[in-house]
């Protein structure tokens, strides 16, 4: 079985609107928000790679290793520190779902060192910190739907590793799924 | 292979619960969502800047 995507998301196309085409067909609405990116510490005379060029043309952004918020800042498992951090926020809002209903938010990264950590968090409340693989990383997430309309929100927070060891990744989008 | 996560719908009120407890105590967040919210909601729009503050300082770490 082939699903098709409800709705997806780049650093090129950071929002989506689908109404409904008819009354009672689901549709939704979806952003991506990115924050405190570090692009601009890189390519340019320095000549260090990935260049803004490249991000443009490949369709991603960039999270600098430098920038990365310490590992043991999030206490009691909430998103802290975020107006601050680099974080990639993501909505969304479906119509014409139910609590039988289930997102699936499939995202791609693609980590440049060893030591890359990701911090997934749902409405504010940490999930998971997964490390990262050099190379291009899928995560998934299955959420229930909580209500008709209800906004959801996901953060996509950059850590360093406990030791404060941190390598930069790349944002390069999300692609969402109704169930 | 994707690493799924899985939340169910308890822990998902849960979440909520913490979240509107969190938009309580941060008035600017809660109007900087409904404004998005409704953004969206209206076409489609952009989403309005997020609200930034000093960065985490540049270590000399690169990748």
């Amino acid at each position: 079985m082939t699903l098709e995507p409800f709705f997806a998301l780049t650093p090129q196309q950071p929002w989506y609107n689908c109404p409904s085409a008819e009354e009672s067909a689901p549709g939704v609405t979806a952003f991506v928000n990115v924050w405190n990116m570090s692009a601009l510490a890189w390519g340019g005379a320095g000549g260090t790679k990935p260049t803004l060029e490249t991000q443009l043309e490949e369709g991603w952004v960039y999270m600098s290793g430098g920038t990365a918020a310490p590992y043991d800042e999030d206490t009691g498992n909430v998103i802290a520190s975020r107006e601050r951090s680099q974080i990639v926020e993501i909505g969304f809002q479906a119509a014409n779902v139910d609590a039988r209903n289930q997102f699936l938010v499939v995202i791609g990264l693609h980590a440049f060192g060893e030591h890359a950590l990701v911090r997934v968090a749902l409405y504010r409340s940490v999930l998971r910190t997964d490390h990262l693989r050099p190379g291009d990383n899928t995560l998934a997430v299955l959420i229930d739907c909580p209500h008709d309309r209800a906004w959801i929100y996901l953060d996509l927070k950059h850590v360093k590793m406990p030791d404060g060891k941190a390598s930069a990744f790349g944002f390069k989008g999300i692609t969402g799924y109704l169930l | 292979m994707a690493r799924i996560i899985i939340v169910k719908s308890a822990q998902l009120k849960i979440y909520l619960a913490r979240f509107e407890q969190l938009l309580a105590q941060d008035p600017a967040e809660r109007a900087r969502l409904n404004d998005i919210e409704t953004r969206h909601e209206a076409n489609g729009k952009r989403t309005p800047p997020a609200r930034v503050a000093p960065p985490h300082q540049e270590s000399d770490q690169q990748p």
